[in-house]
């Protein structure tokens, strides 16, 4: 489903970001990225969604060389990835409720056809009293839990989640586990990019981890 | 309850200043082009006056008096085809119309007027200017026909000049608008870029965000338009009170061309504007 051959990036500046990555996520498959700060996670996820092109190597995506897409096949592609950003990434001039339904806007998709889906959505990740409400009203964790909904809105293929739990208490963050297990469970892929020792130490999915730039083998995992 | 609104934010593409931009132009254009009708209606009016009607002015020659070719002239005119009617202006009348230059009283026995015949050609048939001249110059040498050719073709010559200029202006009221639409454009991208952003990272078309731009820039620029034509028509409905025949409906549906083209051409400018930047983006 995604294939990284050989990845290197290199920014403008000549700093080497990440350096011969080769993985491959199965279809159905859960994996965490794991690393410290500065380590490339966010980077290398960037080349998932399509958000930038690697300096060398090749990233396949659903079997196609992200480097040889016409620019008319990338909004497809991007539709099969749900993406929870680090930052979240919400428009604060839309309310939640906008925020969640955007992927499906942007598909020209009636509002009658998803309306009650989206209420449903948000009740299930706790926002259901906040769906008028504007990001700007909102504590991190709501923040996060509505860009969650808005990556898993459009049944994605695969979700990748930078840091999804970072700004949420221990609860929160388990029962936002438990919702990608889920959503794992119904054959999506899914890649969360995390530096909580806490949230993949004991899990039973793979990670891969990152150490300035290159992957490196865990133990008993890798 | 929950319901979607614009996705791009409230005049973040298009403020109040763009719109007063609009407008102002709008109404240029419209001015512009009202005077070139107007102009252009005038100016048919006097010249098919002008064109139909023609001059005898016959003079002194050594051996005739201007009375004694008269006759011979009247049989000429009399015959020619094309000609409706004619009619002799009366001394007194003529005298009237020198007075303003030699002054009341002036005009003495001793001067030589020419006798005037105003003649007026019917528009049914065909008038030979040429065979006319040749006839009167054969039977009154002191004759001269005078078809106000001269007077015409300087009409004609500011006619002409009037348009152009007011083509100049409309060319320069159009690329002054496309260029404040292209920067008002290139700002709403600059202004909105994180909202591109996200919006291309979750599927969107470049067309889906394009139509957001269009959108915001389409309704303001149909309220500015409308507004500029306003008060052009207004104008020149003040300016038609002073002016009789010159107002009609179709002077104004014309006029409404210029606002319906210039959202046309805003939609387009926008349109290719924002689909050509957002080709550059990831």
């Amino acid at each position: 489903m995604i294939r990284f051959e050989n990845v290197s990036l290199r920014y403008d500046n000549n700093t080497d970001v990440l350096q011969d990555i080769n993985f491959e996520l199965k279809p159905g498959s859960f994996h965490f990225l794991t690393g410290s700060s500065g380590a490339g996670k966010t980077s290398l996820l960037k080349l998932i969604f399509l958000a930038g092109k690697p300096s060398g190597g090749k990233v396949f995506l659903f079997n196609q060389d992200s480097a040889r897409l016409p620019r008319a096949a990338l909004p497809e592609i991007r539709r099969r990835i749900g993406v929870v950003f680090q930052e979240f990434r919400l428009l604060d001039h839309l309310t939640l409720y906008e925020n969640v339904s955007l992927p499906l806007r942007v598909c020209n998709i009636k509002e009658t056809q998803y309306r009650s889906n989206i209420l449903e959505l948000m009740n299930w990740v706790g926002l259901g009293d906040r769906v008028n409400a504007f990001p700007t009203t909102l504590s991190g964790g709501e923040q996060q839990r509505a860009a969650i909904a808005r990556a898993v809105v459009g049944r994605p293929n695969v979700i990748i989640a930078d840091e999804p739990t970072g700004n949420v208490d221990t609860e929160i963050g388990m029962r936002l586990m438990r919702l990608f297990a889920e959503l794992n469970k119904q054959g999506t892929t899914i890649l969360i990019a995390t530096h909580d020792k806490q949230l993949w130490e004991g899990s039973p999915y793979p990670r891969l981890h990152l150490e300035q730039g290159s992957l490196v083998p865990t133990y008993g995992e890798y | 309850m929950a319901r979607n609104s614009q996705i791009l934010p409230r005049n973040s593409v298009a403020g109040p200043a763009l719109g007063a931009v609009t407008a102002t132009m709008c109404f240029l254009a419209c001015l512009a082009l009202g005077a070139v009708l107007t102009v252009n209606k005038a100016a048919h009016n006097w010249l098919t006056q002008a064109t139909g009607a023609v001059t005898v002015q016959i003079t002194d020659t050594e051996n005739l008096t201007s009375s004694d070719q008269l006759q011979a002239v009247e049989r000429v005119l009399k015959r020619t085809r094309g000609i409706a009617s004619y009619e002799i202006i009366p001394e007194e009348k003529l005298i009237g119309l020198l007075e303003p230059w030699l002054g009341t009283g002036n005009v003495t026995a001793d001067l030589p007027i020419p006798v005037m015949i105003d003649v007026t050609l019917n528009p049914e048939q065909r008038f030979n200017e040429k065979g006319l001249r040749i006839e009167l110059s054969a039977v009154a040498p002191g004759a001269k026909l005078d078809t106000h050719g001269r007077w015409r073709q300087n009409l004609e010559r500011g006619v002409q000049t009037l348009r152009l200029l007011a083509g100049l202006i409309l060319i320069l009221v159009t690329v002054a608008t496309a260029t404040v639409i292209i920067f008002a454009t290139r700002a709403g991208l600059g202004t909105n870029k994180e909202t591109v952003e996200v919006l291309h990272l979750i599927g969107a078309r470049d067309k889906f965000i394009s139509r957001q731009f269009e959108r915001q820039f389409l309704t303001l620029s149909l309220l500015s338009c409308f507004i500029g034509y306003g008060a052009a028509a207004g104008i020149f409905h003040m300016l038609f009170t002073l002016m009789t025949d010159m107002e009609d409906m179709q002077f104004y549906l014309l006029l409404l061309g210029v606002p319906f083209l210039s959202i046309l051409m805003t939609w387009l400018i926008i349109r290719n504007f924002v689909i050509r930047t957002l080709a550059k983006a990831l």
